[in-house]
């Protein structure tokens, strides 16, 4: 898998694992899995939605509202997601490991 | 109702923006994106009002800079298709109007930005003087274009946006001469 996710693309793909869903219903859900941090603009939204889309990591389906576009992620999105995650998973452990959690204040936050 | 006017007058100067990414991007996801700013911008006007409205388009306008830039990067035929656009565009009278509107949008930018940040402080004059610097820029563009072959506008451009730079410039702080502040 040589497809390079940004930071806007792992959270749309995080979103959709959770379930299907529509532009704007992504776009909140990203805000809020993020706090706020990452708020996506409609461009940057539906460029990385088609970026995603060209590389067959998601793909439109039907929905509950017919004016919308819904998408979902494939089994290539969710195995692209899942080698994600563990790449974040090795990290933290190493992190974890070598105390760098509490050394750079971040222990208490992700108890 | 003056909010209804204030959100329908955004989503038509959306709608104009939409115009600026490829064609086959508009055709996939316009309908989409207008769908997302609108419902965007609603919620914030519910919000908090005009500010709301003004944050949005703030956030609005950065993202869209960047992502019209990119769409026709990533587009080769996208890219072909804007050239041939903006060679037509060029050549009709309309032009001047899409400079005025993109003058328009740019000078939001330090207006907004002044809604923020202390250290940005334009006074009227400064926008009357930027305003009438960039439509002046382009329509000189545009002039010097139609008398010029196609392939030399990135000449045109080029030496156009240069003393365009300069004049900002001179103004800003004084390079050779003593316009500046």
């Amino acid at each position: 898998m040589n497809f390079q996710l940004s930071q806007s693309e792992f959270y749309i793909l995080l979103s959709l694992a959770i379930k299907r869903r529509h532009g704007y219903d992504i776009m909140k859900q990203v805000e809020a899995d993020t706090a706020g941090q990452v708020q996506l603009g409609p461009g940057t939204l539906y460029g990385s939605i088609k970026r995603l889309a060209e590389s067959a990591l998601i793909e439109e389906v039907a929905g509950d509202d017919r004016r919308r576009k819904y998408y979902a992620l494939t089994e290539e999105g969710r195995r692209s997601l899942a080698s994600e995650l563990s790449r974040y998973d090795d990290a933290l452990t190493l992190a974890r490991q070598h105390d760098l959690l509490q050394q750079f204040g971040l222990a208490r936050q992700r108890q | 109702m003056t909010n209804h006017v204030e959100t329908s007058f955004s989503e038509d100067l959306y709608d104009r923006l939409l115009n600026l990414y490829p064609r086959a991007f508009q055709q996939q996801f316009g309908e989409e994106m207008r769908f997302v700013f609108s419902e965007v911008l609603r919620e914030a006007e519910a919000a908090s009002g005009v500010w709301g409205v003004a944050v949005v388009w703030r956030r609005t306008l950065a993202d869209a800079l960047v992502s019209i830039i990119t769409q026709h990067l990533n587009d080769q035929e996208g890219h072909a298709t804007m050239k041939n656009h903006l060679a037509d565009l060029v050549m009709e009278n309309k032009v001047f109007g899409w400079i005025a509107l993109a003058t328009g949008l740019l000078l939001l930018i330090p207006l907004v930005a002044m809604q923020f940040n202390s250290g940005v402080n334009w006074s009227t004059g400064d926008f009357v003087v930027m305003g009438a610097l960039l439509f002046i820029t382009g329509s000189i563009f545009v002039l010097t274009a139609r008398r010029v072959d196609r392939a030399h506008w990135g000449l045109v451009a080029f030496v156009v946006a240069a003393g365009f730079l300069y004049l900002w410039a001179e103004l800003a702080v004084g390079v050779f001469l003593t316009w500046g502040s």
